[in-house]
């Protein structure tokens, strides 16, 4: 008997060694490059170029110091900084598109949740087929618009079209967490003498409160993370980080120290955001259809 | 039962929904617009514009450049779903087993779906490089060095890229899957002496349907409209030109507004007859698997 | 206190016919129980007269007048939910108050402070005020419950099954302080039930409904003695009524005889037979098992039959008599009977109930 316990245990241990063994081996996939790329912000520019990758080095800050200051180093081209502007555009636009989302999609998510009318799941369609549009056939006539709207390269402008990935998000996840509630307790709040504001005030929307953090934050890091709206709409007074790290590569020579630099300092909001909405992620990610 | 407001007040949820509509609007007006376009010779060249019908799409369809791309397109999200969906059901088997620091694993391997997509590529485009750390371990192996992302095979290296961000997307909806399977009908299995690939065939796989089903269709449209990757590392050099980044080329390099929008309005009907699909079936899918409503009540 | 009104109401969700034409009335200070089986459609009333839900067609109408097109929150009415339904996010102070901060009350703070505590010392939850409802017993969130609804002192009171989900112990006891508290109360309370003792221990009158329709309604001396069909019969008392499929033929004399199905007895008709309205050949006879006579003696004109189990209820003892191929229920203090005995059976002549097979409804001598 007990030799027969031993061996279940064995091959439990086994097995554990095995998923662990697997794991780390798809770490090591996820995560080499994003090392790679760390160390390489805090290397020099000989560092960066010699003909054997170096894993030893002293580490400096040259580089972040290039791209926040703005300084031109006498080694090589001027450095395209600006980056301190990239970084603080990406905030504004981020942010404020975030914020107009939810300012006028919670209202809207409510209203698909509880009332019955007429086109409802129409409209609520139409949200989530931005989803799925592809993004140039949008851009192209907007971009044609916003010359005319004189919308172009202006944070307005961005911020609106934002709308296109964060207003579906937050409409048909806060949607969905609404729906959750129970309605009765919203009936006692009818009963209890409170018009559908009252009730959406002060009952809905403080129960779900868990919900739309989370969702603000997955909007803001979609708005973060998206690279096309900026490209085309925007110009260098307006370009998002992300834009901003592909300008370290010119014909002339690519400044490989400042553009690891700016890649790490463009997805740490995002990655530092992300360790909040963990358990919100599968919900967030399929747009409200899995519950996990 | 939803809560029925009276006769007076069936104009409130219109009224309610309206911000978010005019947003929607905004969108929408565009889209018509582009249909417009499509059809004219618009071009920031020229301040005159005519409209030529079909002209465009009659072009577009004897373009081998559009067909080239197309192909292309096809072929680059059939690879990525190849090897993304059964990667991350791999992946999230793994994940579901509780063992010690698996809570650790389970927020890093995330981390490449939270960057930015073109800074993950431009990530790659680094190591890919001629002397980049890729080709150096290579070396250490005694393989030889490969152009990455300058031969012919190229579009795989963009393929890489791409299942090194979305893997995570799938894995993880798919651990979301596997987590809400019961337990009843695999315990009643293993009494009745299945072994595990058995289960895993029979029980586990039609069970997850619906959540394959989502990962597919997010995939598939999200492969398909794949324009960040390609324009950080290749530009759509040596084979890798994907549909929207022809587009973007055709109207920011060529200016030929309607030409490119008439690309994307046959990428949008793709697009769009497949999601119709995918979701109709997802939603058949789940009712099967759980007897629940779905969203679309 | 407020009187309500239901004329010939019909309700419909989508194909389904749940309220199928039923009226009545509800006075002044009245407790109107609703009882009937899950599925009856009593939430559906009251969610009508509270205005969650639409009258398909008929009227509703609560001191003469019409209130279809008011909206819930202007409708003076409280109601306690079957869910307790309690605001989660609040303590129970604040859920006692919100109901008083509405728009539509206009109490100063200290008015709603004494207001809150009054009520919360009525209920005995004047110690809980701070706590918030995940922290609460399922008795403690009822009457949490019921207190929101006491404390805008409407004139209308509606209950939904309020004490369903309390245990046994728990039921009796808030049975007897809910009838404590109507007593004090200014309030016209409907109160829906599936349990005939709630019903028949509460209510004023009670209204019996059925799969949309309305058996009868009566007061509980009434539904109880006097049931207006076998479905009535059924529901009230436990154990459930003996329903015994019989015959009537022409018997020896004047008289008209009862026949039990199977030929196994028969005795003559109770009352006189000349003063009923409608008779038929096939009916059910009813009698309840409190009041079914057991003897060890034959009887001569009786009904025998044998012992075949005997239960020990406490003070009754539950003894099943086979009867030809009837089993009656007895209910009887005297235990003294064994498995196989032969009894004789009597029934009591002002006790047992006649109804129409077929129908259902109960005979009645004019």
């Amino acid at each position: 008997m007990k030799g027969h316990f031993m061996h279940a245990f064995d091959i439990q241990l086994k097995r554990n060694a095995w998923i662990t063994l697997g794991l780390i081996a798809y770490t090591v996939f996820a995560l080499f490059p994003i090392v790679w790329i760390v160390m390489m912000s805090f290397k020099g520019h000989l560092d960066i170029v010699s003909p054997t990758p170096k894993i030893l080095f002293k580490p400096t800050l040259e580089n972040y110091r290039a791209i926040f200051t703005n300084v031109s180093n006498p080694l090589y081209e001027t450095s395209r900084a600006d980056f301190l502007l990239y970084f603080k555009n990406s905030c504004i636009v981020t942010v404020s598109a975030v914020m107009l989302s939810l300012l006028v999609g919670i209202p809207a998510a409510y209203a698909l949740a509880r009332f019955r009318f007429r086109g409802k799941e129409d409209i609520a369609f139409t949200f989530l087929s931005f989803r799925f549009a592809p993004e140039i056939a949008v851009i192209i006539p907007i971009y044609i618009l916003y010359q005319k709207l004189h919308l172009y390269n202006t944070h307005a402008g961005l911020i609106l079209v934002y709308q296109l990935i964060t207003l579906p998000l937050v409409v048909w996840i806060i949607r969905g967490y609404f729906e959750d509630l129970s309605l009765e307790i919203e009936q006692a709040a009818r009963l209890d003498g409170y018009t559908w504001w009252g009730v959406f005030t002060k009952v809905a929307i403080p129960l779900v409160k868990p919900g739309l953090a989370s969702t603000g934050i997955l909007a803001f890091i979609f708005a973060w993370n998206n690279f096309i709206f900026g490209l085309i709409l925007g110009a260098k007074e307006t370009f998002p980080t992300t834009v901003g790290t592909l300008g370290f590569i010119s014909y002339e020579s690519v400044l490989w120290g400042q553009m690891a630099a700016a890649t790490v300092i463009t997805i740490l909001p995002p990655l530092l955001l992300s360790v909040f909405i963990q358990r919100y992620l599968v919900r967030g990610l399929t747009m409200g259809a899995v519950r996990g | 039962m939803q809560l029925k407001t009276p006769f007076s007040q069936r104009f409130l949820p219109y009224l309610i929904v309206l911000p978010a509509l005019l947003l929607t609007i905004g969108i929408l007006y565009p889209f018509l617009l582009a249909i417009y376009y499509s059809l004219t010779d618009y071009s920031l060249l020229s301040p005159i514009r005519h409209f030529v019908g079909f002209k465009n799409y009659l072009g577009l369809f004897q373009s081998a450049r559009f067909w080239e791309s197309l192909g292309l397109t096809v072929l680059y999200a059939a690879m990525v779903l190849c090897i993304e969906v059964p990667l991350g059901l791999g992946l999230a088997l793994l994940l579901q087993h509780e063992i010690k620091g698996i809570r650790f694993f389970r927020f890093l391997f995330i981390v490449p779906m939270m960057m930015p997509p073109v800074v993950a590529a431009l990530m790659w485009k680094i190591i890919m490089a001629e002397n980049g750390i890729l080709n150096a371990l290579l070396g250490l192996v005694g393989l030889v060095k490969v152009a990455w992302l300058a031969n012919t095979y190229a579009l795989l290296s963009v393929v890489l890229i791409d299942v090194w961000i979305y893997t995570p997307f799938c894995a993880i909806l798919l651990l979301a899957g596997l987590q809400s399977l019961p337990r009843e009908p695999f315990e009643s299995s293993q009494v009745d002496g299945a072994s595990a690939w058995f289960n895993f065939r029979r029980l586990v796989l039609p069970m997850l349907k619906p959540f394959l089903l989502l990962a597919v269709l997010f995939r598939s449209i999200d492969s398909l409209k794949m324009f960040d990757i390609v324009y950080a590392t290749t530009k759509g050099a040596h084979s890798t030109m994907l549909i929207q980044l022809n587009a973007y080329f055709e109207s920011f390099r060529w200016y030929n507004m309607g030409g490119a929008l008439s690309h994307m309005l046959v990428l949008w009907v793709i697009v769009y007859v497949t999601s119709r699909f995918l979701v109709r079936w997802w939603s058949r899918a789940m009712k099967e698997a759980t007897g629940k409503r779905t969203n679309e009540s | 206190m407020l009187t309500v009104e239901i004329k010939n109401v019909h309700k419909q969700y989508g194909n389904v016919h749940a309220l199928r034409g039923i009226s009545f009335e509800c006075r002044k200070n009245e407790f109107l129980a609703i009882l009937g089986p899950s599925g009856a459609g009593k939430t559906s009333i009251l969610k009508m007269i509270a205005g969650l839900e639409s009258i398909t067609e008929g009227e509703i109408s609560v001191d003469g007048q019409s209130i279809r097109s008011v909206p819930s929150e202007a409708r003076n009415v409280a109601m306690v939910f079957e869910t307790y339904a309690l605001y989660p996010h609040l303590s129970v102070f604040e859920n006692l108050a919100f109901p008083l901060k509405s728009k539509t009350s206009r109490l100063s703070r200290e008015a709603i402070d004494q207001r809150v505590r009054e009520t919360a010392e009525t209920l005995q939850i004047g110690h809980l005020l701070d706590r918030k409802p995940a922290e609460l017993s399922g008795g403690q969130k009822q009457r949490v419950s019921l207190g929101r609804a006491l404390v805008r002192k409407t004139g209308l009171l509606l209950m939904d099954e309020p004490i369903s989900h309390l245990d046994a112990k728990l039921r009796h006891r808030m049975r007897r302080e809910l009838k404590k508290h109507h007593r004090t109360l200014d309030a016209t309370v409907v109160y829906v039930t599936h349990d005939y003792l709630e019903a028949l221990a509460l209510a004023d009158r009670i209204v019996v409904l059925n799969q949309g329709k309305i058996h009868q309604i009566g007061t509980p001396r009434e539904v109880y003695h006097d049931p207006a069909d076998l479905f009535v019969a059924s529901l009230l008392g436990h154990p459930r009524i003996n329903l015994i499929p019989a015959g009537v033929k022409k018997g020896s004399g004047d008289g008209l005889r009862i026949v039990l199905e199977g030929g196994s007895a028969e005795w003559p008709v109770p009352g006189a037979h000349d003063k009923w309205t409608d008779w038929c050949a096939d009916i059910t006879v009813g009698i309840r098992p409190q009041h079914i006579r057991l003897s060890r003696r034959n009887a001569e004109s009786g009904i025998t039959g044998e012992v075949y189990v005997v239960e020990n209820l406490g003070v009754n003892h539950l003894i099943e008599v086979k009867v030809g191929t009837v089993v009656l229920n007895v209910l009887s203090r005297d235990s003294e009977y064994t498995i196989g005995q032969n009894v004789s059976v009597q029934f009591p002549e002002d006790r047992v109930m006649l109804f129409d097979r077929i129908s259902g409804k109960k005979l009645r001598s004019a």
